[in-house]
């Protein structure tokens, strides 16, 4: 016997007939995860409020609307509702007329930041509204390139913009000192991405063409995260990184892990065991990194051009463990996590009412829910309000 | 609103499903779990079509599909490690020469008894011819990782066929550079 392995699997390869694939079967399940993610990430985009921890809103609010709020208690311990509609930033009770339409915010230990209609970034904190860069302009096929970073805790804030030449540029902004910085993204250019996903103290986190970096902020020290083939950079996404705690997924939001490093991180969700489901943005860690927070959605209904989304839930995942949380979700509500207020309370998006193509909003409300006890409390009411006028401090520049 | 070219995405598949068939074959040992798993390679590339822009990119981002996918199955869903034809080792000697159909299917069985990640291994770099570091790249491990899989691999079926010819893996590896 003098045959091969290679005549062996050769021969047996080529013994057998394949029926062709089934082209628009591909192409029904591909155009239903993508519409899966983009729908419920552009649903809680208009409807997910985050939260974020540190910080009093000491900036001059214009006084309340009569509603009952938590209000910051200014020493850390808790923080305000904050949510924005129109050029005004609601903090509580309190209001902060920005000037311009506010299309993305983020909170930081010193104020918060906007993106405007016109991609340009304003740094707002009790000094005023001051511009302090341009985004790069929004592709349709890519939700996650407009995105403002900012740790909580700091006063740090970064997005991806462009230089003279049109090649994408890492920019920063720290509201505590004035400073603005750039940072070469060698080799990204439109439409190629570099996505600014995170800032953890002063270290920030963005995609360039070969995989993940980690930068210091400060001193411009690189270190690469991890490194990846050229045609599967696109699939890897930081989601959050909190007290040096990376969260991401490897594999376009198939799986989901967290931990210190990439190599030891734990999976913690695999959609790929959950057909009908898929993650809703905001993916959050909490402030210690203990904890880790999504939305879960569920399609119903994925035919043609238009998908319907039964069913969002909170889900909260010890990340030491790999255990879920059960939260105190009220039975048939939409529930989806922003960020943390602090190191064991995140807040959620209740909503009451149809969700779909199109969104009837009976009532919605802001809670608070701990953890490990998932015991939930009302923060805000936000009564029927019209969410997709709403826009919520996650930072993501959802397309008008 | 994401672009997706749907004609020249029908296009790719139907050129690239044969060889992708074939592979994805070999690995799973099954023609009806070869079509899912292509199935299901071709669906991520799908996904991923506006990016990958570049037909080659295409056809180098499904091909890195399905060994993933294909281990990926197999670790969550324990019932596939069970392969057509797994149970006890056969006897080293195997059927006699005269008997040609009967050599041919049990030397098409061996393979199949080793483990999914020494299968996808041997396949990758026996078939497909891919280097050592491409194959790492393919199944997303160390090139030591694939070094130690192909190296079990190739023991366990020189215990399991005898004097069928096997690669050494450096020869192999030359063979490739050549």
């Amino acid at each position: 016997m003098t045959e091969t392995l290679k005549t062996v699997l050769d021969r047996e390869a080529s013994s057998v007939v394949f029926a062709p694939p089934d082209v628009d079967a591909i192409t029904g399940a591909g155009r239903r995860r993508v519409r899966r993610r983009r729908g419920a990430a552009a649903l809680a985009g208009v409807v997910a409020v985050a939260l974020v921890g540190a910080a009093a809103v000491e900036m001059g609010g214009r006084g309340g609307d009569g509603r009952e709020t938590v209000v910051a208690s200014g020493d850390g311990s808790g923080a305000a509702v904050s949510w924005a509609v129109g050029s005004t930033i609601h903090v509580g009770g309190d209001t902060i007329e920005v000037g311009h339409p506010v299309r993305a915010y983020v909170r930081t230990s010193v104020g918060f930041v906007v993106l405007d209609g016109a991609d340009d970034v304003w740094s707002v904190t009790e000094d005023g509204v001051t511009e302090i860069g341009r985004m790069t302009s929004p592709r349709p096929d890519n939700l996650d390139q407009q995105l403002l970073a900012s740790d909580p805790g700091g006063s740090l804030t970064g997005w991806v913009g462009e230089d003279r030449s049109g090649d994408l540029i890492v920019e920063t902004y720290d509201q505590e000192t004035g400073e603005s910085r750039s940072f070469p993204v060698p080799g990204a250019r439109p439409p190629d991405d570099s996505v600014f996903f995170a800032i953890d103290d002063r270290t920030g986190y963005w995609r360039t063409p070969t995989g993940i970096v980690a930068v210091d902020l400060d001193t411009g020290r690189e270190r690469q995260v991890v490194r990846i083939p050229d045609d599967r950079v696109y699939d890897f996404e930081v989601y959050s990184v909190e007290n040096g705690v990376i969260a991401f997924t490897p594999q376009s939001d198939e799986v989901i892990l967290a931990g210190r490093s990439v190599e030891g991180a734990r999976e913690l969700v695999d959609f790929r065991n959950r057909p009908s489901e898929g993650m809703t943005d905001p993916v959050r860690l909490s402030p210690t990194g203990a904890w880790l927070s999504l939305g879960v959605a569920e399609v119903a209904t994925a035919t043609g051009e238009t998908s319907t989304i039964d069913r969002i839930t909170s889900e909260v995942y010890d990340v030491a463990t790999g255990e879920r949380v059960p939260l105190d979700q009220p039975a048939g509500s939409l529930a989806i996590p922003g960020v943390w207020l602090d190191d064991d309370t995140v807040q959620v998006l209740v909503i009451h009412g149809a969700i779909g193509p199109s969104l009837t909003v009976q009532d919605a409300a802001l809670h608070m829910c701990t953890v490990p006890s998932g015991s939930c409390v009302v923060a805000a009411d936000l009564g029927d309000v019209d969410l997709p006028s709403v826009v919520l401090p996650d930072g993501r520049g959802y397309p008008e | 609103v994401v672009s997706r070219d749907t004609a020249a995405f029908a296009e790719f598949v139907s050129a690239s499903s044969p060889a992708l068939h074939r592979a994805a074959y070999l690995m799973v040992g099954d023609v009806g779990l070869a079509q899912d798993l292509v199935q299901e390679a071709l669906t991520k590339t799908y996904v991923a079509w506006p990016r990958l822009r570049d037909p080659s990119r295409a056809e180098a981002y499904t091909r890195k599909a399905i060994p993933t996918t294909a281990i990926g199955w197999f670790r969550r869903k324990r019932g596939y490690a069970e392969r057509p034809g797994a149970g006890p080792p056969p006897d080293t000697a195997g059927p006699g020469d005269a008997d040609g159909v009967e050599q041919r299917t049990w030397l098409w069985e061996c393979p199949q008894r080793l483990p999914v990640r020494q299968r996808v291994a041997i396949v990758l770099r026996y078939y497909e011819d891919l280097s050592e570091a491409q194959t790492a790249a393919a199944m997303g491990c160390a090139v030591g990782t694939v070094k130690s899989q192909v190296a079990a691999g190739l023991d366990k079926l020189r215990a399991q066929v005898g004097d069928l010819v096997l690669p050494e893996p450096d020869e192999s590896d030359e063979a490739v550079a050549r």
